[in-house]
């Protein structure tokens, strides 16, 4: 079981960005992705998600088995995958409740009703978790909140939708560290040997707290490197320059 | 003699003087005796006044974009009293909010049921019955000012074919803590029904209306009615119509607000049914320190074209107006917003702003906004604006990428663009019935 990612090309417009991308998360592991500004990280995620942005040029992508790109970005969450943006968005006039309750009532069998009761209960559980307040369960979608406030909504709806694999883009950038830690808790309750993460960050602070089996180095839409742990502490001391050289002796 | 057989070329306005007399008659028809002597003269006078000006057309300025063949009236005839089986049927579909204050049910404008037992120490009763017993307090708000938004002459249709109606009236310093709700039902073959609901509002008094209009069945019919609302010196009324005629009735309503001094004004108009309706409000802010609020939400679909045409004024200082008209089209649907802020001479210190905003689900839908502002006092702070968009394509995606099919994420984001205006009347049980109204219309056209 797992996450594969095979020769993955992805463009925007006429642009190139993901340019032959390799990579696989098995089921109970978490994997980092670090890497410069502009390296092609988000691009990736969202390739992942089905955003409609992006064009795959070349490459698969399978989840347990199953094409994900041949997917509709619905299908692929329902399949089992889920991405925490890095950038959520605002949908003013819908719920939050309302919103995890459709999220949950599109993967009920046709015509069997979501039971209101028991989703309430596991909403405020987790919701507890991550120490939301419940007045988040009427509020709109995202509008108004802070930055922070938009990155807990995104682990909620994790927790709430149980994929098999996420994907977490930066979902450590905007919040200080005591939000980064209740963040962190989230994320660890979910971790399992059944399902597997995929964490994108710039910073090597998050994974103090998510700790990491395996660390990639994203650059220029490739991977280009791939350890432990300490390569993180490796990057976030040395930066990313020693490893361009690196490309640069190795291409 | 020309040979050639010719469509027959009906003259609008024949159909409208031949439409207005058989309206009109059986109001006329009325024991005089019983109604006090001003009003049997203000019918009269309507009367004339419906007979002398003309039927509209479309080059007419307020009847831009507005499609008038839909106003068809060639066979609206008045409506008969409710029988048997549907008087109580009627009545028991007349549901609305748990325990109002007062509940009262009219069919084609007559009494079918009140249910004022809850309601201590205020007035609402059938307005023919209220003419007899408040006649003077009647007399001083009763259509007391036309819009002048175009509708003139069924304005003055309405006042002479008048025989039902509700009156409700809250002395001052009474706060009405639930809401008086209202069922006005149009039922029979091309029946027709004058609606017509006056709140008064006394100093400092405080109440909640909620106007049901519906259709029994689903035949054809003819809706023209009168919403007046006056509020006293720190009054508070809230006002909400919920138009669910069915889809074959061509419906005019003129709803007036008169805001008194600091009073506050709410007023709401839910359009979901009707082949095509037309909504003029006036709205006169003419007490320092008065607010009031305009909203409106249509979802309008298949050929349904609702027509919403708004007159702000401001004629003294220190007055607030906002408002709000959202319109949700899909399929061949047409909307018309045309607003207009008036700022009198002297009016200073005005806040006055006005939003129409249009979500366009269909490509073949046609939205048209168009907005004015007209300022002759200084210190003011005013501003209109329009926008029709389709759903936004992010918000979209966001609601996919959580494994939401599209059709339902569609119906989610249209949802949303439509409780934001429900969600203003800021009573979340109120909020849950008319959003429960949306949600149903939305069901059933998934299922069509
Ligand atoms: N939708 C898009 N349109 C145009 N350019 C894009 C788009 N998405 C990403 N890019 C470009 O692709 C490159 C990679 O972006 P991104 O994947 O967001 O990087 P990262 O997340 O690693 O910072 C950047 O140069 C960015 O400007
Ligand atoms: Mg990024």
């Amino acid at each position: 079981m797992s996450l594969a990612i095979n020769n993955l090309h992805a463009r925007t417009g006429q642009r190139d960005i993901l340019k032959g991308l390799t990579l696989e998360v098995p089921s109970g592991e978490v994997h980092a992705i670090m890497g410069p500004n502009g390296s092609g990280k988000s691009t990736l995620a969202k390739v992942l998600a089905g955003h409609e942005d992006y064009e795959v040029t070349a490459g698969t992508a399978t989840l347990d088995g199953a094409d994900i790109l041949a997917m509709e970005a619905d299908e692929r969450s329902r399949a089992g995958l889920f991405l925490a943006f890095q950038y959520p968005i605002e949908i003013p006039g819908v719920s939050n409740a309302n919103f995890l309750r459709a999220a949950l009532q599109a993967r009920q069998p046709e015509g069997v009703e979501l039971d209101a009761v028991a989703f309430y209960h596991k909403m405020y559980a987790k919701m507890d978790v991550l120490e939301m307040n419940r007045q988040f369960t009427s509020r709109s979608v995202n509008e108004g909140f802070s930055g922070g406030e938009k990155k807990r909504n995104e682990i909620l709806q994790l927790m709430m939708l149980e994929p098999k694999f996420a994907v977490l883009d930066e979902t450590d950038s905007g919040l200080d560290i005591d939000a980064l830690k209740v963040v962190a808790q989230g994320v660890n309750a979910m971790r399992s040997p059944e399902r597997g993460f995929l964490v994108i960050t710039h910073y090597q602070r998050l994974l103090d707290y998510i700790q990491p089996d395996v660390v990639h180095v994203l650059m220029d839409g490739r991977i280009v490197k791939t350890g432990g742990p300490d390569l993180a502490l490796k990057l976030e001391a040395q930066g990313y320059d020693w490893l361009k050289e690196e490309v640069l002796v190795t291409a | 003699m020309s040979a050639s057989v010719t469509e027959p070329v009906v003259d609008p306005s024949v159909v409208w003087t031949e439409a207005g007399e058989r309206l009109m008659a059986a109001a006329a028809a009325a024991d005089p005796s019983a109604l006090p002597a001003w009003f049997v003269e203000r019918q009269a006078a309507a009367r004339a006044t419906y007979e002398q000006l003309a039927a509209p057309k479309r080059k007419d300025e307020h009847w831009r974009f507005s499609d008038l063949k839909k106003l068809d009236v060639s066979a609206a005839i008045p409506g008969s009293p409710f029988t048997g089986a549907d008087a109580t049927a009627a009545v028991t579909r007349s549901v609305g909010l748990s325990h109002p204050a007062a509940r009262i049910v009219l069919g084609n404008d007559m009494l079918l049921h009140a249910d004022t037992a809850a309601a201590d120490g205020i007035v609402v009763m059938p307005l023919m019955e209220a003419l007899q017993v408040h006649g003077e307090l009647i007399k001083s708000h009763f259509m007391a000012q036309s819009a002048g938004l175009g509708g003139e002459k069924f304005f003055s249709l309405h006042a002479a074919a008048l025989r039902g109606g509700v009156f409700v009236y809250i002395p001052p310093g009474i706060e009405v803590d639930r809401p008086v709700e209202l069922h006005q039902w149009l039922g029979g073959m091309n029946a027709s029904t004058f609606p017509h609901t006056l709140v008064v509002a006394g100093r400092g008094a405080k109440v909640t209306v909620i106007d049901y209009f519906q259709s029994l069945g689903s035949e054809p019919g003819f809706a023209c009615g009168v919403t007046d609302l006056a509020a006293g010196e720190g009054a508070t009324i809230t006002y909400v119509n919920c138009q669910r005629w069915s889809r074959k009735v061509r419906a005019l309503h003129f709803v007036s607000t008169t805001a008194g001094p600091n009073s506050t004004v709410r007023s709401a108009f839910l359009h979901l049914g009707a082949a095509w309706a037309r909504t003029e409000s006036f709205c006169l802010a003419s007490g320092s320190g008065s607010r009031s609020e305009m909203l409106s939400l249509a979802v309008a679909e298949g050929t349904q074209e609702i027509d919403c045409r708004t007159r702000q004024i401001h004629d003294q200082p220190h007055t607030f107006s906002n408002l709000l008209f959202k319109n949700v089209l899909f399929d061949q649907a047409r909307t018309i917003f045309s607003g207009l802020i008036l700022v009198e001479e002297g009016a200073h210190y005005t806040d006055a702003y006005q939003t129409c905003r249009n979500l366009l689900l269909s490509e073949e839908a046609e939205a048209n906004a168009l907005p004015g502002l007209e300022i002759n006092a200084d210190q003011v702070k005013c501003s209109h604006g329009s926008t029709s968009a389709p759903l936004d394509g992010e918000q979209i995606y966001y609601l996919r990428s959580r494994g939401i099919r599209e059709s339902d994420a569609r119906q989610l984001l249209a949802l949303g663009f439509c409780l934001d205006v429900i969600q203003r009347l800021g009573d979340p049980d109120l909020e849950h019935v008319l959003s429960s109204m949306v949600e149903e219309k939305f069901r059933r056209m998934r299922k069509a």
